[in-house]
């Protein structure tokens, strides 16, 4: 079992996004995965389909419920955790702090351990619940769209991940995946041209161009996959799934 | 491309500055410096936070404006990431959104971050009709 953090401080880089759409792609290619929603706004839910208030991951956290119990199975290889509306009480937890960081690990260690792939779709902030993804975790992915404040944002991110590295004694594996591209853009150029200097073998192939259909799909509660199989976002999404798991990177200045 | 935190000269160039320079700095720093030792209790996490909250009121306006720019400008000192909670919101004016943007200027200036959390759909409307959405990267 793998268990990825998607993981970005700021919002609106496409976390919720990828973690749908690269969690569904690669279940279509066989392989058994669970897709945890950890950002308590519960729109990773929403956007697969499931729209009833229930609890999840949050009822895990506070041991009221197993793993095992949380479980929503959407197809044969893929299955959800949801969020639940405690998730935001929990963030905000103020007793036994010193104990509080490893959650999730603890959960996720007793379950799971027949899937290949577990997706953690992180909330925008960088409080408890960051804290208990990357101690669950050993693996990140970080959806990136090519702005200015994305940089900016990673700068701030990529210090809180070496913060981490330094604390637990350990090295993340992390990609980026540039998600929202527009390039038509000059600037997603330039911004793309910096991420391939400071992360020359960290960034994944293919990217992710901003399209009406992946605005659209969640509405639907479908993945891209399913919403319009034969889409060039659907056909992105297959192919950084393939990226993902051969560790398929991009190259050179675009 | 300028790997320091320098304004780019290069007019072709359309990002003004290099927020990742301290990457290529800190690897320079770790090749010359020999590694610390580190013993690190779970309880070091807490200075790992280095985030600070603010929600804002339901009414904002040139009347609250100054404590609110003391709050800010306080929280902005002391926090390398600011997130504002704006769920509340149900009525701003200008002077509030011209502090909010200027905050947000501030924040890029000292390579720190200000997110704007839970928009309240009052917020996103007058934010919206000043065009300012991307300002504050709502």
């Amino acid at each position: 079992m793998k268990v990825i953090a998607i993981i970005n401080q700021k919002g609106g880089v496409g976390k919720t996004t990828t973690s749908a759409n690269l969690g569904s792609a690669i279940a279509e290619l066989g392989k058994k995965v669970t897709i945890i929603d950890l950002d308590p706004q519960g729109h990773l839910a929403v956007s697969l389909g499931v729209r009833k208030n229930q609890s999840g991951i949050d009822e895990v956290l506070t041991g009221e419920k197993s793993i095992q119990q949380q479980i929503i199975s959407l197809s044969d290889n893929l299955q959800l955790i949801t969020s639940g509306l405690k998730l935001k009480e929990i963030e905000q937890l103020t007793e036994n702090r010193a104990h509080r960081g490893d959650l999730l690990k603890n959960a996720l260690h007793e379950s799971l351990q027949d899937q290949d792939y577990v997706f953690i779709d992180c909330p925008p902030s960088s409080g408890l619940l960051i804290v208990n993804a990357l101690f669950a975790t050993d693996e990140i992915v970080i959806p990136m769209t090519s702005d200015f404040l994305a940089l900016q944002g990673l700068s701030h991110l990529m210090g809180t991940i070496k913060k981490f590295e330094s604390l637990l004694k350990k090295q993340y594996v992390a990609w980026l995946v540039i998600s929202r591209y527009t390039p038509n853009r000059k600037i997603s150029k330039q911004v793309l041209n910096m991420l391939l200097t400071y992360f020359p073998k960290q960034i994944l192939a293919t990217t992710i161009k901003e399209t009406t259909l992946l605005a659209e799909c969640p509405s639907f509660g479908q993945s891209i996959l399913e919403y319009r199989s034969g889409s060039r976002s659907a056909k992105e999404f297959r192919k950084l799934a393939i990226d993902f798991m051969e560790g398929r990177i991009m190259y050179g200045k675009k | 491309m300028a790997k320091n935190n320098k304004t780019v000269s290069d007019e072709n160039n359309l990002i003004g500055y290099d927020p990742l320079a301290w990457m290529t700095e800190e690897l320079l720093e770790q090749e010359t410096v020999a590694e610390e030792e580190n013993t690190v209790s779970v309880q070091e996490l807490e200075v790992i936070k280095p985030s600070g909250s603010i929600k804002l009121e339901a009414v904002l306006n040139i009347q609250n404006v100054t404590p609110l720019h003391e709050k800010l400008k306080n929280s902005i000192g002391a926090n390398d990431l600011i997130e504002i909670e704006v769920s509340d919101v149900t009525s701003i004016d200008t002077t509030t959104l011209q502090l909010l943007v200027a905050l947000k200027k501030e924040s890029i200036k000292l390579q720190k971050i200000v997110i704007f959390i839970k928009p309240s759909p009052r917020f996103l409307e007058s934010a919206k009709l000043l065009g300012l959405l991307e300002i504050l990267d709502i």
